[in-house]
C-alpha cells in the first residue's frame, strides 16, 4: 500500500525504547491501583475514591513526564512549558468528556458518587486523553485521524491511539457485570469498570507494541 | 397467474405472523396453564333438598352420640364434663340457625406456617442416622409429640401442588384449588383473591381472625381480617424482622380470647434459604429457633388446656407451605420442594389410639418405618394441599369454598372429631369401638358426600361458564362414578334408615366418594398444572424455522438492490411451491402418522391437540423448506460474487457498524436469559442504543457532517434517563399514597409553583408537540384537500387534550370550583370527542394515500413522508391522552431524539447516485437497531414495567366510567403497546425516506424493496427477543423467578410481537398503496 512504501519513521526507536515506551505505562499503573495502595492499606473495592486518587495522580504525573519527554524529542512539542499547558488543559477537559459519556452509558450522575467519579475520569483522562493532548496539542485534523478513524501514524502515535482505545473498550466491557445480582463489592460502580479498563490498557500496550515492531521490520526489510 | 410484488410481500409477511401465531399460541398452550376465577361463594343455606346426603349424621345430637358412647370419654371427668356441656350448646347454635354445613368440632386453631420448611427438617425419610445433615430432623418437637402423645398428635407429609411460590401456595391452601399462572379473574390487576376461600367462608360466618406476619396475606385477604399485623415480606435479606415481629405478637395472642383463627405466618426459614441456601449456619439456628416456637406455644396450649378454661378445646396446626432445593430456591415441582410437612395437635385429650394405616390412596410413604423401629415410629401419612381448605371449612363448620376440590382428609378430621377410624389390622373385636367407629363412619360418610356434592357443584358450574374447561369424555368418567357413589349411599339410607348400617357398606361408601374425589382432583391437575413439554419444543422450534425464514427475507431484500439484473418477483415468495409441498407435507406427517398408529396397533392415544401439532408441523415443515432452501439465487455466480464484494470488500467499513449494531441486538436478547437483565432491561437497552449512538458520532466525526445530531442523539438519551427516573420515583411515591393520582407535584408546595410546575412539564411540551406536527405539515410540498383538513383538526385534538386536563386540574388543585355537569361532560365527552376526531384524520390519511397518484419518485417520497407525520401526529395525540401527564415532556425528548436517528440516516446514504447506482448495498441493520432499541426504551420511559401490576389500568378509563372487555382492553393495548410499537413502527417508514438517494429510472420498486428490508428487519429484531425470552421461559420453568419476572416478560413479549407483526401489516398496506404512474 501506498503508506508503506514511505518511511514513516517506525524504525527510528530501537526496540528497547519502544519496549520501553509500551512497557512503562502498564507498570505505572500497576502500581498506581494495585501496589501503592496496598502499602497504605486501601484497595480500589473498599476505597475506590482513594484507591483512583492515588492512580490517577500518579498517572497523571508519570504521563505527563513520558509523553513530554517523547514529543519534545521527536518535535512534536515545541517546548515543556507547552507541553504542561498542554496537559493542564486536556486532562479537565478530557475527565468531563469521559465522565459524561460514562454517565450516558448509565452511571450514577447522583452526587453521592461525585468523588469516585471524578477520580475515575481523572485515571481515564490520564490514560486516554493527557498522552493524546501532549502529543498531539490542538491539531483539530490529528485529534480526528486517530479517534474517529483510528488511523495513527508512527511508533509514538500507535502509544498512544491503540492502548487508548483498548482502555475504552475494556472499560465498556467491564460494565458488564454490573446489573448481574451477584452482589459482589467489585459490581459497584466504579471497580468493575476500572479493572476492564486496567485489562483494555494492557492488552493495547501489548497489541501496539507488537504493531510498532511488525511495522519498523517492514519498514528496515524494505529499505534494505 | 403471476402475483405482483407487493402481493407476494405482503403473502410474506402474512405467513411470518402466521409462523409466530402458531408458534405462541402452541407455547403458551404447553406453557401458561390458565383457569377461570368463578366468583361464587358457597352459603349455609345452600344445602336444600337436591344435594341428597343424609343429613342424619351431621344432626348435632348423633356428634354428641359419639361422644357419649365412646366409654373411654367418660373416664376423662372434662370429656365428660363436655359431655354434658357440648349438645345443649351446639344445639343452641341448631335452634339459631348457625348451624352451617358441618357441625364446628373445635372452638380455636392456631396455624403457624413455616415458610419453605422441607419435609426433612422435620423428619428425614429413609436416611440412616449417620448420613444426617445437620439440617435434618431439626425440629424434633413434632417428632416427640407424635411418639409421645400419639392419641392427640399427627404428623403429615404435606405435598403442595406446583407452582410452589408462596403467593400461589396461598391461595392454593385457601381455595383449595390449584393456582395457576393466570387466574383469569374479574379483578382486572388487583391480587386479591375473588375466588370463594376458607378464608372469606370464616370471615362472611363470623369467626374472628387474626393474623400476623408475611404482608401477602393482606394483600390476598385485604378485609377479611378481624386483626392483623402485616410484616413486609420483600426483603430477602432480613432474616428476622418477620419472625420477630410474629412472635412479639404470638405469645400475647395466645392468652387473649378475640379470635376463633389465629394464623402466624414465618419467613425467616424462606430467607435463610433463599440467602445462604439450606447447608448453613443460618438456616440451622432458625430450625432451632422454630424448634422452641412450637414448644412454647404447645405448653403455652396446654397450660390453658384445662377443662373450661381458653384453650380446652383447640387446634394447633404447624405447617409449611412449600419445601426447597438444598439451594434455597423454590417454583418448581421436584420432591423437595413440593414436600413439606404438617402437625395437627390438639389440646383435647383422646384416649384411643389413632389408626396406624393411612387411608390406602395416601399409604405410600414407606419411608419412614424401614427398620425394626416399626412400632416405635408413628406413620406419617401425605396429606395434599387441595385438601386443605376443606379440611379446615368441615373442621370449623362452614362452608366449603365453592371453588374447591380437595376432600376432607379422614385422618385429620378424625384426630379431631375425636373418633377411630376403622382398622382392619387391629382386631377390634370390643363391639363398642366398633359401634362408635361405625358411627363416626356414617359421619364421615355423609360430610364426604357434602364434599362430592360441591366439587361436582363446581365441576359443572366451572365447565359451563368458562371457555377452557373440561371435555366431555372426562366429565362423563366423573359423573359416572359421581352417581355410582350417590345411589349406592341413596340405597344404603333407604334400605337401612332403620336397620344399622353395617361397617363394611359405610366403608364401600366412604371409598366409592373417595373414588370420585380423587378422579376429579386427579383430572383438575391434570388440566391445570402440567407444562405440556411438547407443545413447548413445539412452539419453539416453529420461532426458530420463522427466525430462519425471517433471516432469509432479509438477505434476500438487502442483496436485491445491488443487483444488476432483474430478479423475478417469485423470488421472494413463491407462493405455489410452498402451498404445493406443505399441502405434500401435511398429508405426508399424517399419513405418516396413521400408519405409526396402525402399526402399533392403537396403543398411542393421542389427544385432538397433539394430532393438531402434527398436522401443523408438517405444513411448516414443507413451506418453509420450500422457502428456505430454493436456489433464488443462484442466477449466475457472477453476480454472487459481486455481492460478496459488496458485503465484504467494499463496503466493509460501512458495513462495521451495521455488524456490530447487530451483534448488539442478539448480546442483548442473550441477556434475557438472565433474571437480572431482564430486571434491568433498561439500562441494558439504554447501554447499547448509547454505544451504537457513538459509532455513530465516530461516523459523524469522520464524514464531519451530522456531528450535532449525533452529539445531540447522546445527550437526549441521558435526559430521557433522568426523566424516566424521576417518573419512576413519583410512582413509588404515588403508590405509598402520599399524592393523590392526577396532580404532577406534591401537595406541600405552594400552589403557584404547582401551576407553574404543570405548565412548564405538562402543557407547554403538549403545546409543543402539537406545534410541531402541524407546521410539519403545513410545509408540506403537495397538500391534498384532507392534508389540509388534518391540518386544522390536529391543533384542535391537541387542545382538546390541553382543555380536559386543565379542567381536571383546576379541580384537583381546588383552585376553582367546577361544576359537576361541566366535570362529568369533560371527563367523558371530552376524551371521547378525541378518539372520534382521531379516527375520522385516520380516515382521512388512508384515503388520501389510497387515492394518491404521483409521477416522480420525488412526489412519492413526499407524499410517503407527510402521510407518515400526519399519522404520527394523530396515534401521538392518542397515546399521549392515554399516557397522561407524564407523556409530553417525554414526547418532546425522545421526538427530538428519533429527529436525531433521523438526521443521523443521511450519513449513511450512498454518497452519490449516479456513481454507485446499482451497486450500492443498502444496510439498515444499524438504523433498524436503534430503532428498535429505541422502541423499548420508549416503553421504559414513558412508565411501564413487565409485569401485570405495572400495567396502568386508569389509562383504560379515561373517557369512560364503566367497564367493558373489547373497549377497555384496547385502551389499555394502545396504552402499553402505543408508545413502543405503534408509534416506532410508523416512524420505521422515515427512516428509508431519508436515506433514500432518488434514483433516475422511474418505478417505485427500488423503495419498496428498501422498505419491505427495513421492515423485516424491525420484525426479526422482535423476533430473535421474543424467541429467547421463550427459550429462557422453557429452560427456567422451575426457577425461583419464573412466574415472578420470566413469564410476565413472556408475555408481554409474545403479545407484543403479535402487536408488531399485525401493525406491520398494516403500515405495509399503507406505504404501498399510492403507486407510481
Amino acid at each position: 500500500m501506498a503508506v508503506d512504501t514511505q518511511n514513516k519513521g517506525y524504525s527510528r526507536y530501537s526496540i528497547w525504547k519502544v519496549f520501553l515506551l509500551h512497557f512503562l505505562p502498564p507498570v505505572v499503573l500497576f502500581l498506581g491501583i494495585w501496589v501503592l495502595p496496598y502499602r497504605q492499606g486501601l484497595n480500589l473495592i473498599e476505597h475506590p475514591a482513594e484507591t483512583l486518587r492515588i492512580a490517577g495522580v500518579l498517572q497523571v504525573f508519570f504521563s505527563i513526564v513520558m509523553y513530554s519527554f517523547m514529543s519534545l524529542k521527536e518535535r512534536r512539542c515545541p517546548s515543556v512549558w507547552m507541553a504542561i499547558w498542554r496537559s493542564i488543559l486536556s486532562l479537565p477537559i478530557g475527565a468531563f468528556v469521559l465522565i459524561f459519556i460514562a454517565i450516558i452509558f448509565g452511571a450514577p450522575w447522583e452526587l453521592e458518587h461525585r468523588l469516585k467519579s471524578a477520580f475515575w475520569g481523572q485515571l481515564i483522562s490520564a490514560i486516554v486523553v493527557l498522552p493524546a493532548g501532549i502529543v498531539l496539542g490542538g491539531s483539530w485534523l490529528d485529534w480526528q485521524r486517530l479517534f474517529a478513524s483510528t488511523r495513527p501514524q508512527g511508533v509514538l502515535e500507535y502509544s498512544v491511539c491503540i492502548p487508548a482505545h483498548g482502555a475504552v473498550i475494556g472499560a465498556w466491557f467491564g460494565a458488564w457485570p454490573m446489573p448481574l445480582d451477584w452482589e459482589r463489592p467489585w459490581q459497584e460502580w466504579p471497580v468493575s469498570v476500572t479493572y476492564g479498563m486496567a485489562a483494555g490498557y494492557f492488552a493495547g500496550e501489548i497489541i501496539s507494541f507488537i504493531l510498532s515492531v511488525v511495522k519498523a521490520r517492514n519498514e528496515v526489510s524494505k529499505e534494505d | 397467474m403471476e402475483l405482483k410484488f407487493k402481493t407476494r410481500v405482503l403473502l410474506l409477511i402474512f405467513y411470518i405472523s402466521g409462523l409466530h401465531v402458531i408458534a405462541i399460541l402452541f407455547f403458551t398452550r404447553g406453557f401458561l396453564l390458565t383457569r377461570n376465577e368463578l366468583p361464587l361463594f358457597s352459603h349455609c343455606n345452600d344445602l336444600h333438598d337436591n344435594v341428597g346426603c343424609n343429613y342424619t349424621m351431621l344432626n348435632v345430637t348423633a356428634l354428641g352420640n359419639t361422644f357419649n358412647t365412646v366409654p373411654a370419654v367418660r373416664e376423662n371427668i372434662c370429656e365428660l364434663d363436655r359431655g354434658y356441656r357440648e349438645p345443649p350448646r351446639i344445639a343452641s347454635h341448631l335452634n339459631s340457625g348457625n348451624i352451617c354445613w358441618t357441625p364446628p368440632a373445635v372452638k380455636k386453631i392456631v396455624i403457624l406456617i413455616f415458610d419453605a420448611l422441607r419435609f426433612d427438617f422435620v423428619a428425614p425419610s429413609a436416611i440412616p442416622e449417620d448420613k444426617r445433615r445437620p439440617w435434618m430432623d431439626r425440629l424434633q418437637v413434632m417428632q416427640r409429640l407424635i411418639l409421645e402423645e400419639s392419641t392427640r398428635a399427627r404428623l403429615f407429609k404435606f405435598i403442595a401442588d406446583p407452582p410452589t411460590t408462596s403467593l400461589q401456595r396461598l391461595k392454593g391452601l385457601t381455595t383449595g384449588s390449584l393456582p395457576t399462572f393466570i387466574d383469569v379473574g374479574n379483578s382486572f390487576g388487583a391480587p386479591a383473591i375473588v375466588e370463594d376461600n376458607i378464608i372469606s367462608q370464616l370471615a362472611n360466618n363470623g369467626k374472628r381472625m387474626k393474623m400476623m406476619g408475611d404482608d401477602t396475606w393482606l394483600a390476598l385477604f385485604p378485609s377479611q381480617f378481624h386483626q392483623a399485623f402485616p410484616f413486609p415480606s420483600f426483603n430477602v435479606k432480613d432474616l428476622h424482622t418477620v419472625d420477630n415481629g410474629v412472635l412479639e405478637h404470638l405469645f400475647p395472642a395466645l392468652h387473649e380470647d378475640d379470635w376463633d383463627v389465629l394464623i402466624g405466618h414465618f419467613l425467616g426459614v424462606d430467607h435463610a434459604g433463599h440467602i445462604f441456601g439450606v447447608e448453613s449456619l443460618q438456616m440451622v439456628e432458625k430450625l432451632d429457633q422454630y424448634n422452641k416456637v412450637v414448644e412454647d406455644v404447645i405448653s403455652t396450649l396446654q397450660n390453658e388446656s384445662a377443662c373450661g378454661r381458653l384453650h380446652d378445646d383447640t387446634l394447633l396446626l404447624v405447617m409449611g407451605d412449600h419445601g426447597q432445593t438444598l439451594n434455597g430456591d423454590h417454583g418448581g415441582g421436584t420432591a423437595e420442594e413440593v414436600e413439606t410437612a404438617l402437625l395437627a395437635w390438639t389440646t383435647r385429650e383422646q384416649t384411643h389410639p389413632l389408626p396406624d394405616q393411612c387411608e390406602p390412596s395416601s399409604a405410600n410413604n414407606v419411608g419412614f418405618r424401614s427398620s425394626q423401629e416399626e412400632q416405635n415410629k408413628p406413620i406419617i401419612c401425605d396429606f395434599q394441599q387441595l385438601d386443605f381448605a376443606v379440611t379446615l371449612a368441615a373442621i370449623l363448620g362452614v362452608p366449603f369454598p365453592f371453588g374447591s376440590i380437595g376432600k376432607v382428609n379422614p385422618e385429620l378430621f378424625g384426630l379431631v372429631t375425636g373418633s377411630l377410624q376403622p382398622s382392619k389390622d387391629t382386631a377390634l373385636n370390643s363391639s363398642e369401638v366398633d359401634c362408635s367407629a361405625a358411627e363416626w363412619l356414617k359421619l364421615y360418610s355423609s360430610i364426604l358426600c357434602l364434599n362430592c356434592w360441591q366439587v361436582n357443584r363446581y365441576l359443572q358450574q366451572y365447565s359451563k361458564s368458562s371457555l377452557n374447561g373440561f371435555s366431555i369424555s372426562d366429565l362423563d368418567i366423573l359423573k359416572n362414578l359421581y352417581d355410582d357413589a350417590r345411589s349406592f349411599s341413596n340405597e344404603q339410607s333407604t334400605t337401612a334408615s332403620s336397620a344399622r348400617v353395617t361397617m363394611s357398606s359405610l366403608l364401600d361408601a366412604v371409598s366409592r366418594y373417595t373414588k370420585y374425589l380423587d378422579a376429579a382432583a386427579a383430572l383438575a391437575r391434570f388440566k391445570w398444572t402440567r407444562f405440556n413439554d411438547e407443545f413447548m419444543a413445539f412452539g419453539i422450534a416453529v420461532l426458530f424455522v420463522s427466525l430462519l425464514i425471517q433471516l432469509k427475507a432479509v438477505r434476500i431484500f438487502s442483496v436485491i438492490p445491488p443487483m444488476p439484473v432483474k430478479i423475478e418477483d417469485s423470488y421472494i415468495f413463491p407462493l405455489k411451491e410452498m402451498i404445493k409441498s406443505g399441502y405434500n407435507f401435511a398429508v405426508l406427517s399424517a399419513g405418516i402418522f396413521v400408519l405409526v398408529y396402525v402399526f402399533s396397533g392403537g396403543s398411542i392415544t393421542v389427544s385432538a391437540g397433539q394430532f393438531v401439532m402434527i398436522l401443523t408441523g408438517g405444513i411448516v415443515i414443507g413451506t418453509s423448506k420450500t422457502y428456505l432452501f430454493r436456489r433464488n439465487l443462484q442466477t449466475s455466480k457472477k453476480i454472487y460474487k459481486i455481492i460478496m464484494r459488496n458485503v465484504w470488500r467494499e463496503d466493509l467499513h460501512s458495513n462495521f457498524v451495521g455488524i456490530l449494531a447487530i451483534i448488539f441486538s442478539c448480546i442483548h436478547a442473550c441477556s434475557l436469559l438472565s433474571n437480572s437483565f431482564i430486571l434491568r432491561e433498561q439500562q441494558v437497552v439504554t447501554f447499547f442504543l448509547v454505544s451504537l449512538g457513538i459509532m455513530d458520532l465516530r461516523t459523524a466525526l469522520q464524514q464531519n457532517s451530522k456531528v450535532l445530531q449525533a452529539t445531540w442523539f447522546l445527550i437526549l438519551n441521558f435526559i430521557l434517563r433522568i426523566l424516566s427516573e424521576a417518573t419512576l420515583s413519583k410512582d413509588m411515591v404515588l403508590q405509598s399514597g402520599d399524592i393523590k393520582p392526577g396532580r404532577p407535584v406534591s401537595p406541600y408546595t405552594s400552589l403557584l409553583q404547582q401551576l407553574s410546575f404543570s405548565l412548564l412539564t405538562v402543557y407547554a411540551p403538549l403545546i409543543l408537540v402539537g406545534y410541531a406536527f402541524m407546521t410539519k405539515l403545513s410545509r408540506s410540498y403537495f397538500p391534498t384537500r384532507h392534508l389540509k383538513a388534518i391540518q386544522h383538526l390536529l391543533p384542535v385534538t391537541y387542545a382538546a387534550i390541553c382543555l380536559y386536563w386543565l379542567v381536571e386540574d383546576l379541580e384537583n388543585l381546588q383552585l376553582k370550583a367546577v361544576p359537576e355537569s361541566i366535570r362529568l361532560f369533560v371527563r367523558l365527552q371530552i376524551p371521547r370527542g378525541i378518539y372520534l376526531c382521531i379516527l375520522l384524520q385516520i380516515v382521512l390519511i388512508l384515503l388520501d394515500l389510497k387515492r394518491t397518484v404521483t409521477k416522480s419518485e420525488v412526489g412519492l417520497k413526499r407524499i410517503f413522508e407527510d402521510a407518515s407525520l400526519a399519522l404520527l401526529g394523530v396515534l401521538n395525540a392518542v397515546v399521549l391522552l392515554l399516557l397522561g401527564r407524564q407523556g409530553p415532556l417525554v414526547a418532546v425528548i425522545s421526538g427530538l431524539e428519533a429527529w436525531c436517528l433521523l438526521e443521523k440516516q443521511s450519513m449513511y446514504a450512498p454518497a452519490c447516485e449516479s456513481q454507485r447506482d446499482d451497486k450500492a448495498q443498502i444496510d439498515y441493520s444499524s438504523a433498524t437497531v436503534q430503532w428498535n432499541l429505541f422502541s423499548i426504551q420508549l416503553f421504559f420511559c414513558t412508565g411501564h414495567r413487565f409485569s401485570f401490576d405495572g400495567l396502568r389500568y386508569a389509562a383504560a378509563f379515561v373517557g369512560f366510567d364503566h367497564f367493558n372487555i373489547y373497549r377497555q382492553g384496547i385502551l389499555l393495548g394502545l396504552d402499553t403497546f402505543g408508545a413502543s410499537h405503534l408509534l416506532p413502527i410508523i416512524g420505521l417508514q422515515l427512516l428509508v425516506s431519508r436515506r433514500h438517494v432518488l434514483r433516475r429510472n422511474a418505478s417505485d420498486r427500488f423503495y419498496k424493496i428498501q422498505f419491505s428490508q427495513t421492515l423485516l428487519m424491525f420484525q426479526l429484531l422482535c423476533t430473535v427477543a421474543a424467541t429467547f425470552i421463550t427459550v429462557c421461559v422453557a429452560i427456567q420453568r422451575r426457577h425461583l423467578m419464573v412466574w415472578g419476572l420470566f413469564a410476565p416478560k413472556f408475555v408481554f413479549d409474545a403479545i407484543g410481537l403479535l402487536v408488531t407483526d399485525f401493525l406491520l401489516v398494516l403500515e405495509f398496506l399503507y406505504t404501498t398503496s399510492p403507486t407510481l404512474y
